[in-house]
């Protein structure tokens, strides 16, 4: 018998704004059907199963497959043609994204992901100015961008607690420094 | 037109693909679309920080949002992405009441408060229904009778399209198809038309974006096609940088150097603006063929 983790079982029911819709899920598979991901790789990448596991807060069982195979969550590319044509209007993109912060939590994770979050807490945006580009952009007429708010970022992602998950790597670089 | 947007051109055309920012403003401008600059910062990336924590993004997403309502301004996005995040949050904050208080708790350490009074729109909505077409058809000076397009609106532009209520029928969108026949050039249909550009898993197995990205060129080739439209700019950088990397799984004499232009440049090539002035020739595939098709 697969361990039940209440906690999740409830996370993924509170994701349904307006209704409980994960439980109308009678894994029909269209989800499955409509991946382009799941087109190309079959079972390897099957997200009829990961509702399934989620609603039934089977979190252990799941967590132990991401471990082997990463892919079987990060595959997910977000295109939501599955939360489209699922006949049941399961937000399941919204649980696989629930899923991959609980993911980041637990350390598994592509380095991107983390990476990315450093990047906008460092510069304030996802890509940070270059002096390349502005000059560039003076050329073609459009001008600098307007001045971005790093120390609100930076405010923000301190208070949201975010540093938590990303404060590996820093530890690292203040070590190396 | 009176109404003045805040523009929110994002993190990678910003920073990475200014040409694309520049045609937007030279159509804007052309059609008297008005819109402004705001200090925003990441929308934050719907695909990338929301993955690791849904709070903090929907923070960062709310303190753009308080930076427009500010100025009782509505923002105009020019990426899919960024429109998609704003909205999501919006959304989210307007149906979870504690999401909201935490969010705004976290928000008075920056002096600032969401309240949910500003509007998010895509620049495509912009032209489609406050331009509208007539006022685009009579702004053309050289149609681009004879260029065939393929489609790509993107994955974000309009779904989950319960929250975003871009259009009517989500699977078969009429917006960007109108604007691109209002150039004069003609729409090609291809089975792969509302197939992911790959970008997302890019991050995480570069094979399978790549698969992905091949079908996409290879239905608009096989349906005749001399470039793809798209009016996302991470979508056109999957289309025009990462196509290099297709070079791998192509099939024995297979090249790809396919154009992709965003929709503003079309229309702007339309208007009879300058390639070169455009930037046209920042692109990785310049389209010389297809422009030459429309002599250009």
């Amino acid at each position: 018998m697969p361990k039940i983790d209440f906690n999740v079982k409830r996370d993924v029911l509170d994701l349904m704004i307006g209704g409980e819709k994960i439980s109308y899920c009678y894994q029909c598979g269209i989800c499955n059907d409509v991946c382009p991901v799941s087109q190309r790789w079959g079972s390897r990448y099957n997200p009829r199963d990961t509702v399934l596991f989620s609603a039934l807060g089977y979190k252990e069982t799941l967590f132990l497959a991401i471990k082997r195979d990463p892919f079987i969550l990060w595959g997910c590319t977000a295109c939501e043609t599955c939360d489209e044509k699922c006949p049941s209007e399961i937000p399941i993109t919204e649980i696989i994204c629930y899923l991959k912060n609980a993911a980041v939590a637990a350390g598994l994770t592509p380095e991107f992901y983390p990476e990315s979050a450093r990047t906008i807490r460092d510069n304030g945006m996802a890509i940070p100015v270059q002096p390349a580009i502005n000059k560039r952009r003076e050329k073609l007429g459009i001008g600098l961008p307007p001045n971005i708010p790093v120390d609100e970022v930076k405010a923000i992602m301190e208070a949201t607690g975010i540093n938590k998950v990303l404060g590996k790597k820093e530890e690292k670089e203040e070590g190396t420094a | 037109m009176t109404t003045e947007y805040k523009l929110f051109p994002g993190c990678l055309m910003t920073n990475r693909l200014p040409f694309l920012e520049a045609s937007a403003k030279v159509v804007f401008d052309e059609l008297g679309v008005g819109y402004s600059s705001a200090e925003f910062a990441c929308c934050p990336n719907p695909v990338g920080l929301k993955f690791v924590d849904n709070k903090t993004w929907c923070a960062l997403a709310a303190r753009n949002l308080a930076v427009a309502e500010n100025e009782n301004k509505n923002i105009m996005s020019l990426c899919n992405g960024c429109a998609q995040s704003l909205i999501i949050a919006d959304h989210e904050m307007k149906h979870d009441p504690i999401l909201k208080d935490e969010v705004n708790e976290i928000l008075k350490k920056v002096g600032k408060e969401y309240k949910g009074t500003t509007n998010v729109i895509h620049f495509v909505k912009v032209l489609y229904e406050e331009v509208g077409l007539e006022k685009i058809k009579a702004s053309v000076k050289h149609p681009l009778t004879g260029l065939k397009v393929a489609l790509h609106p993107g994955c974000h532009y309009a779904r989950p399209s319960h929250i975003l209520k871009v259009e009517e029928d989500v699977m078969n969108l009429k917006y960007l198809r109108k604007l691109v026949e209002s150039t004069g050039a003609t729409v090609v249909d291809y089975p792969e038309e509302n197939l992911c550009c790959g970008n997302v898993v890019r991050n995480t197995d570069p094979y399978t974006a790549n698969t992905m990205l091949k079908s996409k060129f290879d239905g608009a080739k096989r349906a005749g096609a001399d470039c793809l439209v798209v009016n996302c700019p991470s979508c056109f950088q999957q289309f025009d940088t990462e196509q290099a990397k297709l070079k791998s799984i192509a099939e024995e004499g297979e090249v790809y150097k396919f154009p992709t232009f965003y929709i503003t440049e079309l229309i702007a090539l339309a208007m009879g603006k300058d390639p070169a002035t455009l930037g046209i020739k920042f692109h990785r595939n310049k389209g010389k063929e297809a422009l030459a098709k429309v002599n250009l």
